[in-house]
């Protein structure tokens, strides 16, 4: 529900790049998101083009990375990537854990010119 | 620098680029395509404007709760308890967001607690700009603790920080108690879950211990406060852990 608004923020943000890149157009946008990010890919790429229309993002293209969680174990003290949802260590399941990542909704990279 | 409002924040607007005009051939090609890394959290200018109204909050000694839950969890009926049990013992605030009406706001006046509504129409969350236009409106002179009651909805609101200090998840019993792994972003995130409408717990047949064991999965340690606003009953340790904040 929230993703046509993320899309928004995503252009905006998208164009002050473009602003210091001095570029007239963005061809492709690569996004980091987190499993626990909490956002709807399929909803979010729905909404992106619709958020790009009018803008210097329009017609770019869409790049999704899906970033894992991550959790540091304070038992074994190993890093990890559990199943998600479920936040526990990978190799001990101890549940006392730290996270790391997984909640990134990140500009990874743009192309312009 | 910020270039937004000069305020010294670094972080936002910095990237490494390839600038093939300033280094390349005597005539630039202007235009070619060319991959920028940018590294930027999309919502910058959200969390900006949350980090400024932390600086708000700090700066008037206010501790801020943004409350979360789904539609129908019981937030409202358990501010209007807090509030009276607080009223005359710490000073409260309210910011309460809903995408229509102006109910929630009426059910809490008059309990000595400043309140402010916000009406989102059409977006299921607050953002950042919400809250910092509220802030000097429902702030008071002696206000003591800030409560953000979010537009019902369990997902969206956990992605827009406020500036809140923590976030606390409600979970009624007729939700069920598997809610925290169907809804784990909520879970993972937030401080504190309160589980509310207790008094049905042996009507429904509400399973506590499967509960706390769908909490723990998606958020290991998680403090949990089990109540009924309705009855009263565990609200002495809510209002104890309110009291131990300010």
């Amino acid at each position: 529900m929230h993703e046509l608004s993320l899309a928004c923020s995503l252009v905006e943000a998208a164009e002050k790049v473009l602003d210091a890149e001095h570029a007239v157009r963005a061809l492709r946008v690569t996004v980091g998101i987190g499993t626990l990010a909490g956002i709807e890919i399929d909803a979010f790429e729905f909404a992106f083009p619709l958020a790009a229309r009018g803008t210097r993002l329009e017609n770019a293209e869409l790049v999704i990375e899906v970033l894992p969680v991550r959790v540091r174990c304070r038992e074994c003290a190993k890093e990890s990537s559990p199943e998600f949802p479920h936040c526990v260590c990978a190799f001990c399941e101890s549940d006392h854990v730290e996270l790391l990542g997984g909640r990134e909704l990140n500009i990874q990279s743009m192309e312009v010119e | 620098m910020c270039t937004e409002c000069g305020c010294g924040e670094a972080n936002e607007h910095h990237h490494h680029h390839h600038h093939h005009h300033e280094h390349g051939p005597a005539h630039p090609r202007e235009h070619a395509p060319r991959v920028v890394e940018v590294q930027q959290n999309v919502l910058a200018h959200n969390n900006h404007i949350a980090l400024h109204n932390r600086e708000v909050l700090a700066a008037r000694h206010v501790m801020a709760i943004n409350l979360i839950s789904s539609p129908g969890s019981g937030k409202t009926l358990l501010l209007e308890k807090t509030l009276e049990a607080l009223n005359g013992h710490i000073k409260c605030a309210v910011i309460t967001g809903d995408l229509q009406t102006d109910h929630d706001a009426r059910r809490l006046a008059n309990k000595g607690a400043r309140i402010f509504q916000i009406e989102t129409r059409t977006s299921c969350h607050l953002n950042a700009e919400q809250v910092a236009a509220a802030l000097p409106e429902v702030l008071e002179e002696g206000t003591q603790l800030l409560f953000i009651e979010n537009v019902g909805n369990m997902v969206c609101p956990t992605a827009f920080d406020l500036g809140e200090h923590f976030k606390v998840a409600l979970l009624s019993t007729p939700e069920g108690e598997d809610k925290p792994e169907k809804y784990p972003v909520l879970f993972a995130t937030a401080k504190l879950a309160l589980l509310t409408k207790m008094d049905l717990a042996g009507p429904l047949g509400w399973d506590l211990t499967a509960c706390r064991r769908s909490i723990q999965r998606v958020h290991p340690g998680m403090m949990t406060l089990k109540l009924s606003a309705k009855t009263g009953a565990g609200m002495d340790a809510w209002i104890d852990y309110l009291s131990s904040l300010v």
